[in-house]
């Protein structure tokens, strides 16, 4: 099948995804007890304003009746109103997303990088100690819950050397002195547009912790898969191959080698989206990091269902996209999938 | 890279390696300056619901009472009056108790330059009685708002309720400038205020921070020491607020871990204020549903609760035995009010009285999940309900979760029900009504389907005295609640003490349990 075709097929499956995860929200966030209407008006809230804010939710309508309207307003992008903010739940999003994602691409961007890095190094190096010591380097990565890596992280940084701080995304004084013009809401790259260089690093710093949290579990899985894959190519026909015919061995490891070895490691970058994106919801508060985790678990705690249920699409569908992506990926970096 | 690896030579890796550190050297030493006596970091756990002074109704209080301005103030206990001027420089009431008269101050600027009137006045109090939301209800005995002049305000009631209380609420009760007359609540709710208070709202982020910035033009003055400029870190984690404290990066916060309070305490560089509060804990017995439906079942728990042992691990000393529904120090709660106190042998005996020697039954109590103090509390109920015989399964869940399923009606609710009270205005009435008033089988908050038609009577008629014969409304409102304490609907477990973890330069602080988390910046300073 052509690449076009191909793209074609995975997109459409992408939106029949979305809108069976949607409807499957909105039925689960309905099925969650608790009473929104008295947590939307909030404190000693009396039965009649209750009951006012109930019909002016659209609580009244029968359970198809606020489904249809729910589809209705979906797509015309319009996700409701957080019972806890008050504010559209779009716009909640879309400010938080960035920071979000910030650390997210960051993590795997790392995690990636270091990832196969270290598989090469420790496939050019199998058996002897670096291979060893990269084993149990990455096997510690993938066993610590990330939780407890990042408390560590903060005890160490924080409280015993005092080199890193301790939570938010830019020291207090700093973000009101001279804050972050929000342009396209990632610090770093607004920090860089507007030249706020003292601010740049003052985020970048920041960001240390909760970025090596976030990328630690991911770079073991990435570095274990890549020196496994890349053991498993190595000892291919056509590797022996290319030695008989007189090519480098550097060129027959990273051209050859490596490039047949990255298809599965880009389905466990794939996955790891997954996993930092779900991470990021302890990091965050841990962390202060006023970012989509925190507000989902804020969500959580407040059953505040219609925050739910735009974080859970909005996961859903970075989590289905970013998979789409790699598969697409793996398609043109190894035309042998169809 | 891959493509030509006789690229990685020494000189590039060198060259990277240089660039790594350089820029490692520079994020790592990027650390901003501050240091002024006049400016603080409040680390809080205190987020906004909205800004909307008419709607307001959560925790946002603890800003709400720093931006906006009520006419009068009820005083920290202790205080020689009851009330303090704010807004309003006296008032006068008829014999009767359905007019008030209230003078107002001369020279008040709203933060947008209008000048405070009477006009205001009018203009604020219906602004939230027409929007219908929040704690608006407080003001529904009031017949009409009457502009004598600039400076005179006459309010007019149908009931002679108790109205300075009201108008010194900490919710609803808000004047705001009429400028804003056109602005609807999501106006506000971007960080926008009309207040007159000492600090103005900026640099608004919903979820991560916001400033509380000095206004010039304040009525009470910038001469000698306050704090000018708060900067707000919303820090949900009482883990971070603590290590922000002791670290210096706070100098204020809203709790920190219930058994660091110690440690915090013997430390040089931070300490912690206590003082009353009007937050108290309750436990709702299901009245309509056997076996609790029998009052000596009930008059046995309340003696079998261990009150010491949830004041001493539960609350780490802080906290006192709760004597009825009105906390200590509020008008209405008096020694005279009985108390139970934990005798098991009469427990016993009571559950014998009451058809059931030795227990045997067994109960439901829910607690919410995301208190600290109900997690810590509640299995010591188990355990000394065990001691009488009495199975209790206990249920945490998510607050929301907790109060729809006492809701439910009488059969489906759990048997016991832990709440966490604090009145919306510092008097008894909105406590007695709203915990125990009839509701009917679809409760708000009488969570133990109480209905007594005298005791609803009785309260009703407490209010409505105390404007004109408070000694005659408390006599009433002590009668109402020896009333409850012999029926027993509720046990009344502990009065929680306030408390404010804060640098120890930190100075002004006073608790009024009026205002709950309420820090009156404008009192505070930093030596």
């Amino acid at each position: 099948m052509s690449l076009f075709l191909f793209v074609c097929r995975r997109t459409l499956g992408l939106v029949l995804l979305l809108l069976v995860l949607s409807s499957l929200v909105f039925f689960f966030a309905r099925s969650l007890p608790g009473d929104v209407a008295a947590l939307y008006i909030g404190g000693n809230a009396k039965p009649e304003q209750i009951e006012r804010a109930r019909i002016e939710l659209g609580l009244d309508k029968p359970l198809y009746i606020q489904y249809l309207r729910y589809m209705e307003k979906l797509i015309h992008g319009d996700l409701g109103i957080s019972l806890r903010t008050h504010r559209p739940v779009l716009k909640d999003l879309i400010e938080k997303i960035p920071m979000s994602l910030e650390l997210v691409i960051l993590a795997l961007f790392f995690a990636t990088l270091f990832g196969v890095f270290t598989g090469v190094i420790a496939t050019w190096y199998q058996n002897a100690w670096p291979d060893t010591v990269i084993k149990w380097i990455t096997s510690a990565c993938v066993s610590i819950p990330i939780f407890f890596l990042a408390l560590i992280l903060q005890i160490l940084f924080f409280n015993i050397l005092g080199w890193l701080p301790l939570q938010g995304r830019i020291d207090t004084f700093l973000e009101f002195s001279n804050p972050i013009q929000q342009i396209t809401g990632f610090s770093l790259i607004d920090t860089l547009i507007t030249g706020n260089v003292t601010v740049f690093f003052n985020v970048a710093r920041h960001m240390v912790l909760p970025v090596f949290a976030l990328m630690v579990a991911s770079f073991g899985m990435i570095a274990r898969l890549t020196r496994s894959s890349l053991i498993d190519v190595m000892q291919q026909d056509y590797i022996l191959s290319a030695r008989a015919l007189g090519i480098s061995e550097r060129t027959v490891f990273f051209y050859y080698g490596l490039r047949n070895a990255l298809s599965p490691v880009l389905t466990i970058i794939g996955l790891s989206v997954a996993l930092i994106l779900l991470a990021t919801f302890y990091v965050e508060m841990i962390f202060n990091w006023p970012g989509i985790g925190y507000y989902a678990l804020a969500a959580i705690l407040s059953l505040d269902y219609t925050a739910l249920m735009g974080v859970a699409l909005m996961i859903g569908t970075v989590y289905v996209v970013a998979n789409t992506l790699m598969d697409i990926v793996r398609r043109m970096v190894d035309p042998r999938i169809k | 890279m891959f493509n030509n690896p006789k690229k990685m030579e020494g000189n590039v890796m060198n060259r990277f390696l240089k660039i790594v550190l350089l820029a490692s050297m520079a994020v790592m030493l990027s650390t901003s300056v501050w240091a002024a006596e006049k400016n603080m970091v409040f680390a809080s756990p205190y987020g906004i619901t909205t800004f909307d002074p008419s709607v307001s109704y959560s925790t946002e209080l603890t800003y709400m009472a720093n931006v906006y301005e009520t006419l009068i103030k009820v005083n920290p206990p202790g205080s020689r009056e009851l009330f303090g001027y704010v807004l309003a420089t006296g008032y006068s009431a008829s014999d009767d108790g359905l007019e008030y008269t209230f003078n107002l101050r001369k020279g008040v600027k709203f933060h947008d330059g209008t000048l405070f009137n009477a006009a205001a006045v009018k203009f604020s109090i219906e602004r939230t009685r027409k929007i219908g939301k929040g704690a608006a209800f407080i003001w529904s005995d009031i017949k009409e708002i009457l502009v004598i002049d600039d400076y005179t305000v006459k309010f007019v009631l149908k009931t002679p309720v108790p109205l300075p209380q009201i108008a010194a609420s900490a919710y609803a009760s808000y004047i705001m400038s009429p400028a804003a007359a056109d602005k609807d609540q999501a106006w506000f709710d971007k960080g926008n205020d009309a207040g007159t208070g000492p600090y103005t709202i900026q640099n608004y982020k919903d979820g991560e921070s916001w400033m509380l910035a000095r206004f010039s033009d304040y009525w009470g003055g910038w001469e000698g020491r306050h704090v000018e400029n708060i900067l707000v870190k919303y820090t949900k984690e009482p883990l971070i607020q603590m290590q922000m404290l002791q670290s210096g990066q706070a100098q204020l916060a809203g709790r920190i871990p219930i058994d660091s309070y110690k440690t915090f305490k013997e430390s040089t560089t931070t300490k912690v204020l206590y003082g009353p509060s009007y937050q108290n804990y309750m436990a709702f017995f299901n009245t309509k549903r056997p076996p609790l439906d029998n009052v000596n079942v009930r008059k046995a728990l309340a003696h079998a609760i261990p009150y010491k042992d949830i004041i001493t691990i539960g609350f780490n000393e802080m906290a006192s035995q709760a004597r009825g529904p009105i906390p200590n120090g509020q008008f209405g709660a008096t020694e005279a009010v009985f108390q139970y106190e934990e005798n098991l042998e009469l427990a016993k005996k009571l559950l014998a009285q009451a058809g059931f020697p030795g227990g045997g039954f067994k109960l439901t109590l829910t607690y919410a999940a995301e208190n600290g103090q109900e997690a810590r509390f509640a299995p010591l109920i188990q355990s000394a309900f065990k001691k009488i015989g009495v199975d209790v399964e206990i249920k945490g869940l998510v607050w929301n979760t907790q109060w729809a399923m006492a809701k439910e009606g009488p059969e489906k609710a759990q048997d016991i029900f832990l709440l966490l009270w604090w009145p919306t205005y510092s008097d008894p009435y909105e406590t007695l009504y709203s915990l125990l008033h009839d509701e009917g089988d679809k409760p708000a908050w009488n969570l133990a389907y109480y209905q007594n038609k005298v005791y609803d009577d009785m309260i009703r008629k407490a209010y409505e005295t105390t404007g004109s014969n408070p000694e005659k409304s408390l006599d009433l409102y002590v009668k109402a609640q020896n009333l409850i304490q012999e029926d027993a609907p509720a046990a009344w477990l502990v009065d929680v003490v306030g408390n404010w973890p804060m640098g120890e330069k930190l100075q002004g602080m006073v608790i009024n349990p009026a205002y709950p988390n309420v820090p009156f910046f404008y009192e505070l300073y930093i030596e």
